[in-house]
């Protein structure tokens, strides 16, 4: 049965598939502009905040910006075997980044464990607000890659569907990018 | 059959780039150097370098990312237009917005509780300690609080 039109007309020269999602981070960009933006300016505005931000746990955060930069590598790896259509391959790349989400997740988790058994919480002040709101939001959109590349990688393994392989690594490149920047902001400007 | 397969035939656009793995590998490692030259700055606490090697490099490091994991550098123009229009929307909002909180005063307005939360944080002297820790069961203050919160319970 042939595809659905939508799965077929491009009229913008890009096919539809990457062009949604391109739609989605281009909408991504502004949430996290937003609320990034919003964190500048008012760490600005209160240098005070240096002072909560001399809590953050660099190392861990510096932990978390190797294993997404390794995950985005695995992500990369997974949408070159898909173009060569080595479905396997690229979802064993697939459950790398997984294992990579994973691994972020966890440390983020001990992370937040210490931060919250300290004293500081999301209410504590408004720069613990912006840090739980942003990696939380940030840990969310983890979360939803790793569950979306698993599915994707049961295709896959039966080798098909293998374009979206490449939609699932922009996305988490996305992902990987946000974190780029959160990393600074959060845990390296004390 | 339901599901036709796609494979790289559907998509020509990335076909001629023909990158091997060693390419992305290099870019992995150079995003490690950075990654690494990012970490190490700061730690010399000069200012000018922090922001430098801190800030700047995070823009480099997602320039690299976007440009060769992402493949920006040989997407269309279209999804370029679609970018450009979305970080235009967030200069917007960071310019208007960062010239309403930025100043406390104006020619013919004051903001009274954010005049007050900035003297609420200077009169706290836990807030300048770097030992400082606060007590989980303590009430919350104003301290942090929006400027336009300061005042409510």
């Amino acid at each position: 049965m042939a595809q659905p039109l939508a799965t077929r007309r491009s009229a913008s020269g890009v096919p539809t598939g990457r062009l949604a999602i391109w739609w989605v981070l281009g909408s991504e960009i502004v949430i996290f502009g937003g609320l990034l933006g919003a964190y500048i300016i008012l760490r600005q505005l209160y240098g005070h905040w240096s002072e909560s931000a001399a809590h953050t746990n660099t190392v861990a955060g510096a932990i978390n910006t190797f294993v997404l930069l390794t995950s985005s590598l695995f992500a990369v790896l997974a949408h070159q075997a898909a173009e060569k259509g080595q479905g396997t391959k690229a979802a064993g790349f697939l459950w790398l980044t997984i294992g990579g989400g994973a691994t972020f997740l966890v440390i983020k988790s001990i992370e937040w464990t210490t931060e919250i058994l300290n004293g500081f919480t999301i209410t504590q002040s408004l720069f613990w607000s912006f840090y739980y709101t942003a990696a939380g939001l940030h840990g969310l959109h983890v979360i939803a890659g790793m569950v979306i590349m698993a599915i994707i990688s049961l295709d896959c393994i039966r080798n098909k569907n293998l374009h979206r392989v490449e939609l699932i690594g922009i996305y988490w490149h996305f992902v990987d990018v946000v974190w780029i920047f959160l990393f600074p902001l959060l845990y390296i400007a004390k | 059959m339901a599901n036709t397969s796609h494979t790289a035939d559907a998509h020509p656009h990335h076909e001629h780039h023909g990158h091997g793995t060693m390419h992305y590998v290099k870019i992995y490692l150079l995003l490690l150097v950075l990654f690494a030259i990012s970490v190490a700055g700061p730690m010399l606490e000069i200012r000018v370098l922090t922001i430098i090697t801190a800030f700047g490099i995070a823009f480099v490091k997602a320039l690299i990312v976007c440009a060769y994991f992402m493949h920006l550098k040989i997407e269309k123009r279209f999804v370029h237009y679609v970018l450009y229009a979305m970080l235009l929307a967030v200069a917007m909002f960071f310019l208007g917005v960062m010239t309403d909180l930025m100043k406390p005063t104006g020619q013919n307005w004051v903001k009274d509780s954010a005049i007050k939360l900035i003297e609420d944080h200077k009169n706290n002297p836990g807030l300048s300690d770097p030992n400082y820790k606060p007590d989980p069961g303590a009430k919350e203050s104003n301290a942090g609080k929006l400027p336009n919160q300061g005042n409510n319970p």
